[in-house]
């Protein structure tokens, strides 16, 4: 074909070897590297004024190292005088939003360890930002977020702000502000409580209309602090309220002393989410897709997008393929009895996807629901299953027995599996659906650190499956995801090859199959290139082959 | 205890400044706020287990003047997509304004298409940066200060060369009788030496270098006289310092009796440490607008110039609406004065 050069990226050279074969054509030639410094290098070797570029990177390993490199290579055929440069990611980055800044289950921050946190010192008050500073606290903290970040309730308000609602209920003592012992699975923290000063002021300097802010004493709104679920073992700080009218919040320096008191304990406001700033963690998609248009990409193409929606973030034709026609063919071909089988959702975000090829097979579909304990840190709540509450201070470590209104508890515990994380234990896994004596066929779009696969197949196990295989289109498996799916009751683990996969077949052996999408990227190339519909890529019924 | 709040606050609720820093740098960005009177805004820059940069935002930016300091260094895409995300957060978080301070600008080597197909990625990262939602670029001493029209926001790039002036009538003793000599060494820095000669109103040289292969040195020729001299090399970089080493040499060849190298970005990739050993340098002076402990632990020539002054008071002036033109020529007030803590 003339005019049309396709372009690897070093994330995923084998699959654009592979789509070349299938067009028939060979890989154009680009030098990657990196300088000695880290940047990365550029060149691209042949000529490719007035063709069509397509350049193949999915977004594994370094991510960030190949989505420069990436755009890097856009940015150097768009001012060679390319016509036109098509981005081909069939992995795409930076594609899952996630709504807070960890989950206990699934997606987990690396966590730094603790002699690093050094590093981390502006991270909500760690220990080296505390020298002699005042407005981020005396608290000694060695975890990246305060501890009750976990249910989206912040430690306390930031630098020193709280916000006019939270302190008029305090003065009226419609709230009681009381104090728990900071997390005890964090070290050290209880000692580094800075102890408040005595009450030098009387009640008056709350309502008094003083412009300067209040001095570091500290005292209670002229209430007492109740001896309910809530308070702690230790004595409780009074605590001094700026009154919101003869106070200047606004500057967060000369208002530090005046909440030392505050800072120097978790305060826990009952009904108000800490009457602060709820941490949030930021959602790239939107930047991504501005960097490759940017950078000068025409149009892009990528697999089985996490979120849909996420083309309307470009402001060029993108492309979402799906491999749903390859997983049917699959599921044809090597499943003898796929027509007793049950397709299962893992969550219930993914009901839509396994739903939909259960109707193309016309088989049963299930779902496994996620049902998530909020809030654990208030002890009131007791858990409907009738466990007892569980606090954030004491997690199990070993896997809670999966209990459901469907399925008996238990009798002999699973091996679980080796965790990084220890919290990922608190939530249960309802089966929906019936898969007695069956055999389940898990389907996902995405296998990162692997603990909703595993989980969701000890969960069918346990509810009577005798086979529990998994298809999931994106295998990036990171981390020790590997060795989890290893000693998890998966029988089977179906991936493409949208990610490499080379060592986790060392890893996996027979556990892992891997079909190519390669053809289907290769057919959508030509397509594009030649001004063809693809839509007949979406439908079912044309002819690919599955290779292993 | 009393902070001197630098940023002479009017009393009122005016939209404060919030400084960010990514993880590049930690060290200079404490160092800057400390100069200012302020914390570090709370964020966590942390990766996700599929090496996903992930930034949570730990305080309110609504209506903030916001100013993120991150360097190009280290492990330089990780930087640049931290810094992006960051920007793109306080963005999308309603920031009145943001600027980005990145002493040492990533890429800005590649700023021209010299060959075939040369991506030029120094556009490309001005154009990532616009595009993620940053107002102004504050910068150090860029490769080509042409850079500055890659952008359409405002970018000031700031000079190192009041710092290295300062510091070379400090510690070069032969500079007060003009028995000093600045040396450029290549041809694309004359200009930047001679700017320095000039103003120490000492002699000029340069070494003029004919390169085969990127990173590679061959012939050097020395154009003009150091006889006698003690010489200083100024540059803007040094990466793997395979310039600078044969630079030393020939300019000891030619008579200098003592050669110093000053520097503004020691980017020391590689061998450069044990180059710098063995090179006949007397003292290579950097600023710290590249992290290099680890590199001067290893290397008893190093000597570092810290420049959180004049960030700190380019960020003041920035926010306070004042000239920042005082800086082009002059060393801030209070150098050298704060005990660094950690």
């Amino acid at each position: 074909m003339r005019s049309i050069n396709v372009f690897s990226g070093s994330s995923h050279p084998a699959l654009a070897r592979s789509i070349c074969q299938r067009l028939n054509m060979p890989l154009a030639e680009a030098n990657l590297s990196k300088f000695a410094n880290r940047e990365t290098s550029v060149e691209i070797k042949v000529s490719v004024r007035q063709c069509d570029v397509y350049i193949v990177q999915s977004a594994c390993g370094n991510v960030n190292d190949m989505l420069v490199e990436l755009l890097i290579m856009i940015h150097a055929c768009k001012i060679a005088s390319a016509r036109r440069i098509v981005a081909v990611i069939p992995c795409f980055p930076y594609a899952r939003q996630p709504e807070t800044p960890y989950k206990r289950n699934g997606m987990p921050l690396s966590r730094v360890p603790i002699e690093e946190m050094d590093k981390f010192a502006t991270v909500f008050g760690g220990p080296s930002a505390n020298a002699g500073s005042s407005s981020s606290g005396g608290r000694q903290r060695n975890t990246p977020f305060p501890t009750s970040a976990a249910n989206g309730v912040p430690e306390t308000p930031a630098n020193g702000r709280l916000d006019t609602s939270t302190l008029e209920r305090l003065r009226d003592g419609a709230v009681s502000p009381a104090f728990s012992t900071p997390s005890t699975s964090t070290q050290g923290s209880a000692a580094d409580i800075v102890p408040p000063e005595s009450p030098a002021e009387s009640s008056s300097a709350i309502s008094s209309s003083s412009a300067t802010p209040t001095p570091s004493s500290v005292r209670a709104p002229g209430k007492a602090l109740p001896n309910g679920p809530l308070a702690s073992n230790r004595q409780p700080a009074n605590i001094s309220v700026p009154h919101p009218l003869t106070h200047s919040l606004g500057n967060p320096v000369s208002n530090a002393s005046a909440v030392q008191g505050l800072m120097s304990g978790s305060l826990h406001v009952p009904g108000v989410t800490g009457g602060g700033y709820k941490h949030w963690a930021a959602k790239s998609g939107k930047l991504i897709a501005d960097l490759l248009g940017v950078a000068g990409a025409d149009h892009i193409t990528t697999v089985d997008l996490h979120d849909p929606h996420f083309q309307g973030f470009f402001g060029v034709p993108v492309d979402n393929l799906s491999v749903e026609p390859v997983m049917v063919r699959y599921i044809k071909e090597h499943f003898p009895d796929w027509k007793k089988a049950v397709i299962v959702s893992p969550d219930a975000g993914g009901a839509k996807r396994a739903s939909k090829i259960a109707d193309r097979l016309g088989i049963d579909f299930a779902l496994i629901h996620k049902e998530r304990r909020h809030f654990a840190g208030t002890p009131a709540v007791v858990d409907k299953h009738g466990e007892g509450s569980h606090t954030t201070t004491t997690v199990p470590v070993s896997p809670s027995p999966i209990t459901s209104p469907i399925v008996s508890p238990l009798a002999t515990p699973l091996p679980s599996p080796s965790s990084a994380s220890t919290v990922a234990a608190a939530s249960d896994m309802l089966l929906v659906g019936s898969v007695t004596g069956r055999t389940c066929i898990l389907i996902d779009d995405i296998a990162d650190t692997s603990f909703t696969i595993t989980k969701a197949a000890r969960t069918l196990v346990s509810a009577g499956a005798t086979k529990v295989c998994a298809i999931v289109t994106h295998g990036i498996m990171s981390g020790d995801a590997v060795t989890r799916i290893k000693k998890s009751v998966v029988d089977e683990l179906i991936v493409s090859n949208t990610v490499p996969q080379e060592e986790h077949r060392k890893l996996l052996g027979d556990k892992l199959k891997v079909f190519d999408v390669g053809a289907v990227l290769a057919e959508a190339i030509r397509r594009i290139h030649n001004g063809e519909s693809i839509s007949l890529l979406y439908n079912n019924l044309w002819a690919l082959e599955t290779h292993e | 205890m009393a902070q001197t709040n630098v940023l002479a606050g009017h009393g009122s609720t005016t939209n404060s400044i919030k400084i960010f820093a990514g993880n590049s740098h930690l060290q200079l960005a404490k160092l800057v706020a400390k100069r200012l009177g302020l914390d570090l805004a709370r964020v966590a820059v942390l990766k996700y287990s599929n090496q996903e940069t992930s930034v949570t935002v730990g305080e309110s930016v609504r209506d903030e003047d916001v100013f993120i300091i991150q360097t190009g260094a280290g492990e330089i895409n990780d930087a640049l997509m931290e810094l992006l995300i960051m920007i793109n957060a306080c963005r999308s978080a309603s920031a009145r304004r943001i600027t980005a301070v990145v002493p040492s600008y990533p890429y800005a080597r590649q700023d021209r298409k010299d060959k075939s197909r040369a991506p030029i990625t120094g556009k490309l990262v001005a154009n990532m940066l616009t595009k993620a939602g940053c107002d102004h670029l504050i910068t150090m001493d860029l490769h080509a200060s042409q850079i500055q029209g890659f952008f359409d926001i405002p970018v000031d790039n700031l000079f190192a060369e009041p710092m290295m002036c300062k510091w070379v009538r400090d510690n070069v003793p032969e500079c007060k009788n003009l028995d000093c000599i600045i040396v450029s060494p290549d041809a694309g820095g004359a200009k930047r030496a001679a700017a320095m000669a000039d103003k120490l109103g000492v002699d000029f040289a340069l070494i003029h270098k004919e390169r085969k292969k990127a990173n590679e040195v061959s012939k050097m020729i020395l154009v003009g006289d150091v006889r006698g001299k003690v010489a200083v090399l100024v540059d803007d970089m040094a990466d793997t310092c395979g310039t600078l080493g044969k630079a030393a040499e020939v300019l000891i060849e030619n008579g200098a009796t003592k050669v110093y190298a000053a520097v503004t970005h020691g980017v020391l990739s590689g061998k450069a440490t044990s180059i710098i050993n063995s090179s006949p340098l007397t003292k290579l002076v950097m600023t710290n607008s590249i992290p290099h402990e680890d590199k001067a632990l290893l290397c008893p020539k190093i000597e570092t110039i810290d420049i959180s002054m004049t960030l700190a008071e380019a960020i003041r002036r920035t926010h306070n609406g004042e000239s920042v033109s005082y800086l082009f020529g002059n060393v801030p007030d209070g150098m050298g004065e704060l005990d660094v803590v950690g």
